[in-house]
């Protein structure tokens, strides 16, 4: 026998824990967990910039954050401190967008589109009115509202929302 | 020679103990996995698995969470304060996409979603679980359609067919 006893028991020992740390090793790093909780998550681009973004807000709402590396484009999803819903399609600085919310004492579906910080369109259904009627209502450049189908409260005191 | 045998010994030993301690790591298992990641604020991985996530707030209550539907198919689900989904994005079991604002009873409001094979955008916005607002692409022709539809169920047509 080239190895004794001894040191075949030690060599096989050895090899043994080795193979078994590697294996635990690979397990590890490609293990799937069942549940993972956390407080907030980011998910980290190449640059270490942050490109998602799942956390609860300021408010007391709670949202989903996207972003490209430049910050020119801006994907929002969330709920409001006071439980309305929302949807965000913007540029990095907020002033042009498409947005999605539910909004009023009946829970309206709304469709915002905004440029450069002016909304040209709205259309959803009748946020006071009990039949919901649904409206489109779109903003010339210089402010001039136009309803294409039924009406809709624009008043900046938000009074038709409450 | 004697040599020679000696170093093959000991490579072969080593062999079938790696192979004991792989097949002891797959048999045996670490203690089971849930990670909770409030005690590691920034932890950092660069793959990170797993078949459900959870956000909460301070006061531990879930906020957001990411998973499989019934339907087996992903998605992420976003609550309001009384613990209702508000706001989900996600795919259907027939792989088409959704985006849907709940109310506070979690009836959608508002939908936005790919239809059929084509996947043909669609916009549904909703009063009282009933459809008030329907637009879209229409599967097959792929031409533009908006119906509206009274709070009586009354429909309109304002262009297209759907």
């Amino acid at each position: 026998m080239a190895v004794k006893g001894k040191v075949a028991a030690t060599i096989v020992s050895v090899a043994l824990v080795a193979g078994f740390l590697v294996a635990k090793g690979h397990e590890v790093n490609r293990s799937v967990h069942p549940l993972l909780r956390a407080r907030e998550v980011r998910i980290t681009g190449a640059d270490g910039s942050v490109g998602v973004w799942l956390r609860e807000t300021a408010e007391g709402g709670s949202g989903i954050w996207m972003a490209n590396s430049r910050r020119t484009a801006i994907v929002e999803a969330g709920v409001h401190g006071n439980g309305f819903p929302f949807l965000l399609v913007s540029d990095g600085a907020v002033r042009n967008f498409g947005l999605g919310r539910v909004d009023g004492v009946r829970a309206s579906p709304i469709l915002v589109f905004r440029t450069d910080d002016v909304v040209r369109m709205v259309f959803g259904l009748g946020m006071i009115e009990p039949q919901q009627a649904p409206f489109l209502v779109q903003y010339t450049a210089d402010g001039q509202k136009h309803d294409v189908i039924g009406r809709y409260c624009d008043r900046p005191d938000r009074v038709c929302v409450r | 020679m004697e040599k020679l045998r000696s170093h093959l010994c000991v490579i072969g030993l080593s062999a079938v103990g790696m192979v004991l301690g792989h097949w002891l790591a797959a048999h045996l298992t670490w203690p089971a996995f849930r990670a909770e990641a409030q005690s590691a604020p920034t932890s950092r991985a660069s793959v990170l698995s797993t078949h459900a996530l959870e956000v909460v707030g301070a006061d531990g209550r879930r906020q957001i969470a990411m998973g499989t539907s019934g339907e087996g198919s992903p998605g992420i689900w976003i609550f309001d304060r009384n613990g209702k989904v508000r706001l989900s994005i996600g795919l259907y079991g027939d792989n088409n996409a959704s985006v849907v604002l709940n109310d506070e009873n979690e009836q959608a409001v508002q939908i936005f979603r790919t239809v059929g094979a084509a996947g043909a955008p669609v916009l549904v916005m909703k009063s009282q679980g009933r459809d008030r607002i329907v637009m879209g692409l229409e599967g097959t022709s792929q031409d533009p359609f908006l119906i509206l539809y009274g709070a009586d169920g009354a429909r309109q047509t304002v262009f297209g067919r759907h």
